[in-house]
């Protein structure tokens, strides 16, 4: 349980990083600052994705953060938390699911659509919703198999 | 043969009935308390007892010690041992 707490420190310092940098890069792409270090046209959905994205982690991460700071109190809620992520039928459908190649694959889709954005807004619609449907398609399967199993 | 009440779950394995509902209850155990004793989530511990769910043999083993009984005092067989 000592290397669990360990590990669960070392997200804590990770979480906290991601919340600084989502914030961080949150104020940096609404200030005018962005437009001029922009090498190509600012394209108003691809920045509003970023921003909705970056959002998104930043709060995430805050949550995470709020989360390991209770359980690492609590020997209890510490145990609770390893059992949860090391449990045997939670690991069985995430597989099922496809966890975590689908994750992977799907992140690496809206990084490449962010990108493609920044030259070709259709682009960017195709991987962002390819990647949408897949984590869908992949929440389904799971939701199926919590329930039958 | 196989028997007719022998059901194939999502493991694709077959059921197998346990007895852990009555131990937890002769014992006044929640289910909670008994899957943070034998490392496993609550979830599971009620997938396991209304059978849809057959844990491993390593689950099998730490709630059978956890019990003070054997596996097979735990977990019953009968229907595996009709189809053999």
């Amino acid at each position: 349980m000592e290397k669990y707490r360990k590990t669960i420190k070392k997200r804590m310092i990770l979480c906290g990083i991601l919340a600084a940098v989502s914030v961080g890069l949150g104020i940096f792409h609404q200030s005018e600052f962005f437009d001029l270090v922009s090498f190509a046209t600012r394209n108003e959905a691809v920045a509003g994705f970023q921003a909705g994205l970056l959002s998104g982690f930043g709060i995430l991460a805050l949550f995470l953060l709020y989360k390991y700071g209770i359980a690492i109190k609590d020997e209890t809620k510490i145990k609770m938390l390893y059992n949860k992520e090391h449990d045997e039928r939670q690991n069985l459908i995430r597989q099922k699911a496809g966890m975590p190649l689908l994750m992977i694959t799907s992140c690496i889709m809206i990084f490449a659509g962010i990108i493609a954005g920044y030259f070709n807004e259709i682009i960017f619609y195709t991987l962002v919703l390819a990647a949408m449907i897949q984590l869908t398609l992949g929440a389904m399967v799971k939701i199926y198999c919590m329930k039958k199993m | 043969m196989q028997s007719k009440h022998c059901k194939h779950d999502l493991n694709e394995g077959l059921y197998v009935n346990t007895k852990i509902k009555e131990l937890r209850k002769q014992r006044k155990l929640s289910q909670e308390e008994l899957a943070l004793a034998v490392g496993t989530t609550r979830q599971t511990i009620t997938s396991i007892e209304v059978g849809k769910y057959t844990a491993s043999l390593v689950l099998a083993y730490k709630i059978a010690r956890y019990f003070n009984l054997t596996i097979e005092e735990v977990f019953d067989f009968t229907e595996i041992d009709e189809m053999n």
